[in-house]
């Protein structure tokens, strides 16, 4: 049976150990927000900006992470130059993490970039990873905000299932869905062999997870076949499963049948996967928010009172709403 | 986390079991157009198949659910009892809700019932109270005969509706038929070690040589309206075995339950697999043969030989197929879900280990 070790650490989530959390020091960010996608040029990065922009406004303390480390570029949506310190610096210098956190000039709102020109930056070994997530936990602010790389590699999904809050992105279009939904299946998979592991039931998981057909196995049928050799480790499972509760935003809409497609993907994921997911909201396409985006201004300060950047205030609401009634439960 | 396949029907659109008609509609409504072959909502989610297995399925939960015969069928069929179950009778009817009452409304009699020539009296009973039911629609006469199959005509066996003494029943004749029900889970689990005499419930007749699960097969043994008579409820209404050896005494106190005949009385285990045998062992423990379980459903008669056979070579692709378990579950009372789940996954497994 695998126990929890060090590598480990990095790929099982914050909230599978809560009993730890809470003898953990006071030091830590509060909520953890992570935007991915799967798929580049989706919005990720405007969506992550200004819902850190929303969020500080709001009089949270938050900090905005790039953690697309081989192709970073928060801070040109916020209209900065890049900073000095990345997060490479925690690796290769052993830099402490909030010295990296620079003023946006948003009040309340720092930005750690992730540009890392070394040749194998965007894979950094598992150990690199640890570290990185370690540090980057240990951040004292209400919110930490990460802006995910394009694609399914391993650094992206778990940054993507460290977050208390999985935010998709995605355009309302085929190929964006389709990357959508295979990053989304890489979490959940990920996120069940981890957990299946911790609870020494990896075999009767992976058993369970090889495909009959062509068809895609449901986390409700792993948690049957574990339920087989555990209860208990199943009923954990399926906890942790039930947890993977994802919050999908849909960028660029242009029509009511956009905004419906957002309210679509909830109901298949939900049909298909037997997974609630939350939608957030749409987020109107808009030229002036191209413009601006062009300039390398941030949306939500040269463009306020646009319907886009209202449908992001929005977006931002509704993500801390969401913790209101159920910060007990998490 | 339960997926389209083992959902009832309300839940594959997302309804509650006591939604209106209207709700249901806008349900469907939305989730055609979440799922259509437009919707790019399930591009490269699932593969295509399966895509087009919920869309067959959100279908037949509409035309299911929109149907008050139907949709009280169902019901039935999934173990939700209230307005919508009005048809089925029992002789205990003090332990029934008071909704069961005389009149056999709702879904077209049980073809154990309609072999006894029961639908000329069913056509002569008045219209059901509508007060009872919980739908925009009541049943009526033409749509009973919507789910009827095709009959010989109900007059020659009139008579003896009439004349058939309604109380008390009389022994049932053939012992086979009770062999079914006899299985108490202790009856079952001794049968398991041939000790079938030492676990039988004291009952008052004598106990025929009784045979253990699998039941004995009777083949057709309501098909031919000849003696013996079979038992009748208060109503005439003939019953399953299940309730005829009950009346006999052979069954258990308890092991009816309600005395809802809503599944069969095969002792089926919770992990049991539905392969063809043993929907075969249920569909002959109601005493079905194969073409009025045909005509009911209005499945091909092949299929359903195909389907008990196993020989999955010849039965029609999944999507198809899913349809047929689904109906023949439904018809023979078991979950639908669960049938066609099971059999499914057994007929994958033998198509993957090859002829």
């Amino acid at each position: 049976m695998k126990r929890f070790g060090l590598n480990n650490v990095v790929e099982l989530p914050g909230r599978a150990k809560s009993s730890r959390e809470d003898a953990a020091p006071a030091r830590r960010a509060r909520r953890i927000v992570a935007v991915g996608g799967g798929k580049g040029g989706i919005g990720k990065s405007l969506v992550s900006a200004n819902l850190g922009i929303a969020l500080a406004r709001a009089g949270h303390r938050v900090v905005l992470a790039d953690v697309d480390l081989g192709g970073a570029n928060l801070h040109t949506c916020l209209g900065m130059s890049q900073p000095q310190a990345t997060l490479s610096d925690v690796i290769t210098r052993g830099t402490r993490i909030e010295s990296l956190a620079v003023p946006t000039g948003i009040d309340n709102l720092r930005l750690i970039s992730g540009a890392m020109d070394a040749l194998d930056a965007a894979n950094p070994k598992a150990q690199a990873r640890a570290r990185l997530v370690a540090e980057l936990q240990s951040l004292d602010t209400d919110y930490l905000v990460l802006d995910l790389g394009a694609g399914t590699s391993l650094h992206t999904i778990d940054f993507f299932l460290l977050a208390d809050h999985g935010v998709l992105v995605l355009l309302p279009e085929p190929t964006s869905v389709e990357n959508a939904y295979r990053f989304l299946k890489a979490a959940l998979f990920r996120r069940l062999q981890q957990t299946a592991q911790s609870l020494g039931v990896a075999p009767q998981a992976e058993a369970a997870l090889a495909s009959q057909g062509s068809a895609l196995r449901t986390p409700g049928e792993v948690v049957r076949e574990v339920a087989k050799v555990s209860p208990e480790a199943a009923a954990q499972l399926e906890r942790t499963l039930r947890a993977f509760r994802v919050k999908l935003v849909v960028n660029q809409v242009r029509s009511e049948a956009d905004h419906s497609v957002g309210r679509a993907v909830v109901a298949a994921w939900k049909k298909f996967f037997g997974l609630e997911m939350d939608y957030l909201g749409g987020v109107a396409y808009d030229d002036a928010a191209w413009q601006l985006v062009r300039k390398r201004r941030p949306l939500l300060v040269d463009g306020a009172g646009s319907p886009s950047a209202t449908q992001l205030v929005a977006v931002a609401e509704a993500l801390v709403a969401l913790d209101r009634p159920r910060s007990s439960s998490r | 986390m339960t997926t389209v396949e083992e959902q009832t029907l309300y839940d594959v659109l997302e309804v509650e079991p006591r939604a209106t008609v209207e709700e249901i509609r806008a349900a469907h409504a939305r989730a055609a157009e979440a799922f259509g072959p437009e919707s790019v909502a399930v591009y490269a989610l699932v593969d295509d198949a399966q895509v087009e297995a919920l869309r067959e399925r959100l279908a037949e939960a509409a035309e299911v659910l929109l149907d008050p015969i139907r949709r009280a069928s169902y019901d039935r069929s999934i173990g939700i009892q209230g307005p919508g179950m009005l048809w089925e009778e029992d002789e205990e009817d003090e332990e029934l809700p008071p909704v069961e009452v005389e009149e056999p409304v709702g879904p077209g009699p049980h073809p154990l019932e309609a072999e006894a020539g029961l639908e000329a009296e069913t056509a002569e009973k008045p219209p059901p109270a509508q007060g009872d039911l919980d739908f925009e629609v009541a049943p009526g006469d033409g749509q009973f005969g919507r789910e009827l199959p095709e009959r010989e005509g109900p007059a020659a066996s009139e008579p003896e509706v009439a004349t058939a003494p309604p109380e008390p029943p009389p022994e049932p004749v053939a012992p086979p038929v009770e062999s079914p029900v006899v299985e108490s889970e202790a009856a079952a689990a001794a049968s398991l070690h041939g000790d079938w005499a030492e676990a039988m419930p004291e009952v008052s007749p004598p106990a025929p040589e009784p045979v253990a699960f699998p039941p004995p097969v009777r083949a057709e043994p309501r098909a031919r309206r000849s003696p013996p008579p079979l038992p009748r409820s208060s109503l005439g209404l003939l019953r399953p075995a299940a309730a005829q050896a009950r009346a006999s005494g052979a069954v258990p106190e308890g092991t009816e339950g309600t005395g809802l005949p809503v599944r069969s009385r095969l002792d089926i285990p919770p992990d049991a697999e539905f392969n063809g045998e043993l929907l075969r062992q249920v569909r002959e423990s109601y005493g079905l043969s194969l073409q009025q379980v045909a005509d009911r459903t209005r499945i091909t008669r092949i299929h359903l030989e195909n389907v008990e056979a196993d020989r999955y070579e010849h039965l029609p692709a999944t999507v198809y197929l899913r349809g047929i378990l689904v109906n023949l579950a439904r018809e023979l009372r078991l979950d639908p879900a669960r049938v066609s789940k099971s059999y499914l996954l057994v007929a994958q497994r033998a198509q993957a280990r090859g002829p």
